[in-house]
């Protein structure tokens, strides 16, 4: 390394002006890099090294590149920003299309379903009824950070701000993606996953391979351990290495009856416990349906196990996406939105730039209101009359609470506190107003919470008020709707509550456990539904499910409804019509 | 710092195998939409923009465990106008759900929460549809007739020879012989030449009377760049010029060594003209060899009645099962010769333009394509290197007394012949035979040529492809070698111990 590539590494954390200065000082067009490229529109700009600066080492050599570095020496320098290495990769729209169905990894095993997932992505992008997201980032090691090859020199810019600096950040950072992900092996996993579906599938067909895999896709939801931190020991990685090798070998053997009566010894004797089901949080029942019948089934093959093993592990790698997804994009929309106003600081954008830049910002962050819809139009562009109420139909274009707007303000709302505190801040936040370092307690809401938490903790009165959020309860059992509370002073906390509720993944899905296995009568498991809220189960396709379930324990499957005092509201059986027999008793000496 | 990879050359076959696999898993939908395609007669058509397929949206369900309708739902929305706490309002009759109603971060598949209709429609290719139009297809019989008695060559490259038409002579190689055989026999070289004309030259302008120091060398110089040849022949005339103004000037010693001069260039010429310029030995030729590719050769005759009898809707149903045939043959085979005869009284062999497409009434009789199959067969196709087929359609009038002709006429072919598909297309409701009908009289031959002879009824569009299926279907139980292919099985099951240690053929992975 030369003298002044030291010199550029070695420039002190404030002066991260100097040191951009000092990088573009290198270039022939320098600071002007930039708007020249927005000018051209062309995201490839070419850019030219000084003949004096020929032989510094390290510099960039293509204008995305060169981008990236300009952005990482404000983030790290400024704001200490910490990230998994960045890859870029620029892609068609094809390709973002592709990217879609298989939730942005580079690798994966083969199933009809995302084939079905590319056609509808593939229909919905052509109909127009979606538009193409600019960028993709997956949660990796190297962080790969997908950009269509259509966004102009800005857009390119505010991606790379957004994925390979603030989403990067959260996936390095927040605990979630900590405990149940890990970014430097996930692509190695998924290619020896999809490596060992390829030779289940010469061996055994893949008929019999797909419909396994509809079986582990159909349980995705029941196959993590919320609360588990699943972080791996090196033991652990032993023993798992371990089996791996033991299921490549047993692929081709017949298991010894003593091997299989050993895999099929259930963990707890849940038939002791039978009769004691009155606790329905009872620790003893196991949440994770997925491993448990793969750890459990009694006729199982031990490639399907290990087939089930990884689909479970597939999907506790995705769990931390949903359950932090306000908190994530609001955190890199927090990022992009900052590093922008850097980059005119610096006065490497101009005014045309940030127009174009606010404008994107705006359609991201758009929230409309829960009544908010638009005229729907005929081919020509007339307003089409409704011929029932002789009004114009209205087409309705509320889908939710964006994400992007409500953790966006979030944190926005949380360096305000820091930087202009109000008096109810003071009253609510003492923790939180006036304090000075107002990016260390913005890092410390990003990294320690999720959704729920997030928005119990930091959302505030004021963010509350600009949303003009309100709660509303609808009651299957009563026949009106009431408004819970809304943006004044009696429901803040009401409104606040129900809404780190809606976001609680635990609550969103239904409580399923394993309680009971039946080892010593007829196999069969019970599976406990907890009910809350009220909610009762859709029937239909849980009863589909129950299938899946059933072809992979063998014997039949039982699932009770219980309500909070223990009575069972509701059972469905697979075989429909079932009928558990008499509990297995020890007969007294 | 980032790297950078552009991606967008890079074609990702990933989801080709994943779009196979729920296609073929949908089969029933792509056969139903098929069967529609050809039964409005869009076959002729099919392709540029694929067609679309329907599938019932149960079929492609994924199910999930999930809440259903029922219980306290509570929604936080934004945009609140005139709600204060507390407000209570009824429900709209029959609205189970609340306004709204979506829940945020819901992690449930779109399709299985009703994406409102009931049916998923997507669209495959032209590519697609044909792979499985004609999937499981094959011509029957089809034997590897003569492979011995090749027709069929493919030019290979085998080196080089001395002798070739002059579009493959090797110039580069043959340049390089030449001036090795000139080396080698000492031929003289032109600049041999020129030197001993140059110092003549010099001699003789120095009696010039105007003669300066330099001046032969200012003329030499005007060489450069022109042909050695051109120079000589200048040289020569103005040596001889000079000679002729100036021989009686000569000293002494110049003259001797004129005379020495010229004999080294007659010397020289001579010898020079004893090595010929270019030898026929000196040409190098590429040589091809015409290797013999083993083919398996069909030629398949698809006759038409093109009778008065046959109207406008008798002859679209026979027309579309011929577009049909022919798109099978055009696609599957690489060497399959089709021959379009047309017959009313009399046959004639036309093109595929004039067969589809032509209009021609009169009237029947059958056994004149037949005899126009056998004579074309006879000049053209030997059957010991052909395999052969033959399609027929008629509405099954024929001339009285023309049948027993005809049956005689088949049974020949059919000792020639791999197989014979005959089609006879009607009226809907409108079965019944005159006398004397061509279905009776090829029935028997069902039995008489078994597994060679094929007949089905085409009524209505709908027919048609269910006949062609059953013509063209994979047959297994006869013309298959079961030696040959339990050996294969045998073969498979010793194979297996291995071929789980090898690694399975696969792309790279990524």
């Amino acid at each position: 390394m030369t003298q002044q590539a030291k010199k550029t590494d070695n420039v002190g954390k404030s002066d991260y002006k100097a040191a951009v200065a000092e990088l573009l000082s290198h270039y022939e067009d320098g600071p002007k890099l930039f708007k020249k490229a927005q000018a051209a529109r062309n995201w490839d700009f070419p850019i030219k090294i000084k003949d004096a600066s020929k032989d510094v080492a390290g510099l960039p050599k293509n204008w995305l590149e060169l981008t990236e570095k300009v952005l990482s020496i404000v983030a790290t320098q400024k704001y200490d920003l910490s990230y998994y290495p960045n890859v870029i990769e620029v892609i068609t729209s094809e390709q973002m299309l592709d990217s879609y169905s298989s939730v942005g990894m580079p690798v994966s095993y083969e199933h009809w379903s995302f084939g079905k997932q590319r056609i509808r992505e593939d229909k919905s992008f052509k109909q127009g009824k979606s538009g193409l997201a600019y960028e993709i980032v997956i949660n990796t090691d190297p962080s790969i950070a997908y950009c269509m090859e259509n966004n102009s020199p800005l857009m390119q810019m505010l991606v790379i701000a957004h994925a390979s600096f603030g989403h990067n950040n959260f996936f390095k950072e927040n605990e979630h993606f900590k405990n149940f992900t890990n970014a430097s092996t996930i692509v190695d996993d998924l290619r020896e996953m999809r490596d060992f579906v390829y030779e289940c599938e010469e061996q055994y067909g893949y008929e019999e391979v797909e419909a396994l895999l509809d079986s582990c896709h159909a349980l995705e939801f029941f196959a993590v351990n919320p609360y588990n931190k699943p972080q791996r020991t090196e033991e652990q990685m032993e023993k798992a290495a371990k089996a791996a090798k033991d299921a490549k070998e047993s692929l081709f053997k017949t298991p010894k009856e003593s091997e299989l009566y050993s895999k099929i010894r259930p963990k707890n004797d849940f038939a002791d416990k039978a009769n004691d089901n009155k606790k329905p949080y009872s620790s003893s029942m196991e949440e994770n349906v997925m491993l448990y019948i793969a750890d459990n089934a009694p006729h199982l093959e031990p490639w399907k196990r290990k087939i089930m093993h990884m689909v479970a592990n597939k999907a506790r790698y995705f769990y931390p996406q949903p359950r932090t997804q306000v908190m994530n994009e609001g955190w890199a929309s927090f990022w992009h939105w900052t590093l922008l106003h850097d980059m005119r600081d610096l006065d490497l954008i101009d005014d045309g730039m940030m127009m174009e830049f606010l404008e994107s910002h705006a359609g991201v962050l758009f929230q409309p209101d829960f009544d908010a819809s638009i005229p729907v139009v005929d081919q020509n562009g007339r307003p089409v009359i409704d011929p029932q109420t002789g009004q114009p139909k209205r087409h309705s274009i509320y889908s939710g609470i964006n994400p992007y707007a409500l953790g966006f303000a979030i944190f926005q709302d949380i360096k305000r506190m820091c930087q202009e505190p109000t008096e109810e801040d003071f009253k609510l936040y003492p923790h939180i107003a006036g304090k000075e370092d107002w990016l260390g307690v913005m890092k410390n809401a990003m990294r320690n919470f999720d959704n729920e938490s997030f928005i119990l903790q930091y959302l505030s009165p004021k963010v509350m008020r600009d949303f003009k959020f309100f709660s509303m309860e609808d009651d299957s059992d009563k026949d009106y709707y009431e408004v819970r509370g809304i943006h004044d002073k009696q429901g803040y906390d009401r409104v606040r509550n129900d809404l780190s509720r809606q976001y609680n993944l635990e609550l969103m899905l239904p409580r399923i456990e394993v309680a009971e296995y039946h080892s010593r009568t007829d196999r069969h498991i019970v599976l406990q539904h907890t009910i809350r809220d009220n909610k009762p189960l859709a029937e239909k396709d849980t009863t589909e499910v129950m299938k899946h379930m059933y072809q992979l324990w063998g014997h039949p499957i039982v699932l009770r409804s219980v309500d909070e005092d223990g009575n069972v509201k509701k059972t469905l059986t697979c075989p429909p019509n079932y009928k558990e027999p008499a509990p297995f008793s020890t007969p007294k000496p | 710092m980032a790297t950078v990879v552009d991606r967008r050359r890079e074609s990702d076959k990933r989801f080709f195998s994943s779009r196979k696999r729920f296609m073929d898993r949908n089969k029933k939908g792509i056969r139903k939409a098929m069967d529609k395609a050809i039964a409005d007669g869009s076959i002729k058509n099919v392709g540029k923009d694929g067609i679309d397929v329907t599938i019932p949206r149960g079929d492609i369900h994924e199910p999930k465990i999930h809440h259903g309708q029922g219980g306290i739902q509570r929604q936080v929305r934004p945009g609140n106008k005139q709600f204060s706490g507390g407000d209570q309002f009824e429900k709209p009759p029959g609205g189970a759900g609340g306004p709204g109603g979506d829940q945020p971060g819901e992690p449930s598949d779109p399709s299985d929460s009703g994406e409102g209709s009931d049916e998923f429609v997507f669209t495959i290719s032209e590519e697609e549809f044909l792979n499985y139009l004609f999937e499981d297809m094959e011509l029957p019989n089809l034997t590897k007739k003569n492979a011995e008695s090749i027709t069929q060559t493919k030019p290979k490259r085998a080196g080089f020879v001395s002798d070739g038409p002059p579009n493959k002579m090797d110039l580069a190689r043959s340049k390089t012989t030449q001036i090795l055989r000139n080396v080698a026999a000492k031929k003289p070289k032109n600049r041999e030449i020129l030197e001993a004309l140059k110092e003549q030259y010099t001699l003789l302008s120095a009696y010039a009377p105007d003669y300066e120091d330099g001046a032969a060398e200012t003329y030499f110089a005007s060489f450069k760049g022109k042909r050695l040849s051109d120079n000589i022949d200048g040289l020569t005339v103005k040596v001889a010029e000079l000679l002729n103004t100036y021989e009686s000037a000569l000293s002494e010693e110049d003259a001797a060594r004129i005379a020495e001069l010229d004999d080294v260039i007659g010397n020289a010429e001579h010898r020079k003209s004893l090595v010929p310029k270019w030898n026929d030995l000196d040409l190098v030729f590429r040589h091809h060899e015409k290797v013999p590719v083993p083919t398996t050769q069909a030629a398949m005759f698809c006759m038409m009645d093109v009778s008065g009898s046959m109207d406008e809707h008798k002859k679209a149903n026979a027309k579309l099962f011929y577009m049909l045939l022919y798109r099978f043959l055009k696609r599957n085979y690489a060497k399959v010769d089709v021959v379009f005869i047309r017959h009313t009284t009399e046959a004639e062999e036309v093109d595929e333009e004039t067969f589809f497409y032509d209009r021609q009434t009169g009237g029947t009789k059958v056994s004149t394509a037949l005899e126009k199959m056998q004579e074309i067969i006879d000049a053209r196709y030997p059957t010991a290197d052909w395999n052969l087929y033959g399609a027929q359609a008629s509405d099954g009038e024929n001339w009285g007394g023309d049948n027993a002709i005809c049956i005689e006429l088949m049974d020949h072919l059919m000792t020639q012949i791999q197989a014979y598909f005959y089609t006879e297309v009607k009226y809907p409701g409108r079965n019944f035979d005159f006398g004397e009908s061509l279905w009776q009289a090829y029935k028997p031959q069902v039995e008489k040529h078994k597994g060679q002879f094929f007949m089905g009824k085409i009524n209505e569009k709908k027919d048609i492809w269910p006949i062609f299926r059953e013509f063209f279907k994979k047959r297994e139980d006869y013309e298959r070698n079961p030696s040959n292919s339990s050996s294969v099985s045998a073969m498979n099951a010793a194979m297996t111990p291995f071929s789980a240690s090898m690694s399975p053929l696969r792309p790279s992975p990524i």
